[in-house]
């Protein structure tokens, strides 16, 4: 199993939560595409999280988040070009998480980012896949971990806690 | 959570590390006993003429730890390297 194999592979990383907000079959309909917002446009965001996002079947990227704009702006160019449509452009990512259309985040910020933007992005009921190394200390985890489990209840109730072969597997952390 | 647990695995390593004394090879040896990545080190340094007989390499301090409260236990250093510091306003939450 290759180590970096992003939502491909069961338990892959140690990096993953994920928050309930999809279970959103009851409230949109399965056959609906999930909705992805990619925070962070590094080599991890732009490189794995975008095309392994719009590579599974069900699933889009609508809005990428990045604070340096000039990197957001180029990346924002070659996704259009990459996958023929435009894609939504914001230098802070609360602007995604206060977006009720978007059902996920595919977290590549820098490390120390992740429990802050994670924490947010459950509060807003989001599902969340974070890269590795899921904290930057052992107590924001915690937080993390808190704040998963206090999102949205997810109806299904299943317990993978670590990211499936896609977002339509995930469910609450115990 | 699992990612939680497995991940606090790691960061106990690097606070054990990071409250550490230099130790030599022998000191090492004792408090730790053979295992096959101290030997594999030592190999390593030893390639690079690092003299391991002097306190070169950081011995990580033995940790008791409370897991349930994830708290390091009589060790205030230690401790404090559980949680970070923020810079406002973004500060990580605490959730209970």
């Amino acid at each position: 199993m290759r180590r970096r194999n992003f939502l491909k592979s069961a338990a892959a990383a140690a990096g993953v939560l994920c928050c309930p907000a999809i279970c959103r079959s009851s409230v949109l309909g399965a056959n609906q595409a999930i909705r992805v917002g990619v925070i962070g446009l590094g080599g991890r965001g732009w490189g794995e999280h975008v095309p392994r996002n719009q590579r599974q079947e069900g699933v889009e990227v609508v809005a990428l988040a990045d604070p340096d704009r000039r990197l957001l702006g180029s990346r924002a160019e070659a996704f259009a070009k990459t996958y023929g449509r435009p894609v939504d452009q914001y230098d802070d990512m609360r602007r995604i998480f206060d977006r009720n259309d978007v059902d996920a985040i595919s977290n590549a910020t820098q490390n120390y980012w992740h429990a802050l933007s994670t924490i947010w992005a459950c509060q807003a009921g989001k599902h969340v896949y974070v890269e590795k190394p899921l904290s930057h200390y052992i107590w924001e985890g915690r937080q993390m971990v808190n704040a998963a489990r206090k999102s949205v209840p997810c109806g299904a109730g299943g317990g993978r806690t670590f990211a499936r072969r896609s977002w339509r597997g995930m469910s609450r952390p115990r | 959570m699992e990612g939680h647990v497995s991940t606090s695995v790691t960061h106990l390593g690097n606070i054990s590390y990071r409250v550490g004394n230099r130790a030599t090879a022998a000191e090492i040896r004792r408090a730790i006993g053979g295992v096959a990545p101290l030997d594999r080190l030592l190999e390593h340094l030893a390639a690079h003429e690092i003299d391991v007989d002097k306190p070169t390499v950081t011995l990580g301090q033995w940790l008791a730890i409370d897991a349930d409260r994830e708290r390091v236990l009589d060790h205030e250093k230690a401790n404090q390297l559980v949680k970070g510091t923020y810079r406002e306003p973004y500060v990580v939450p605490e959730i209970s």
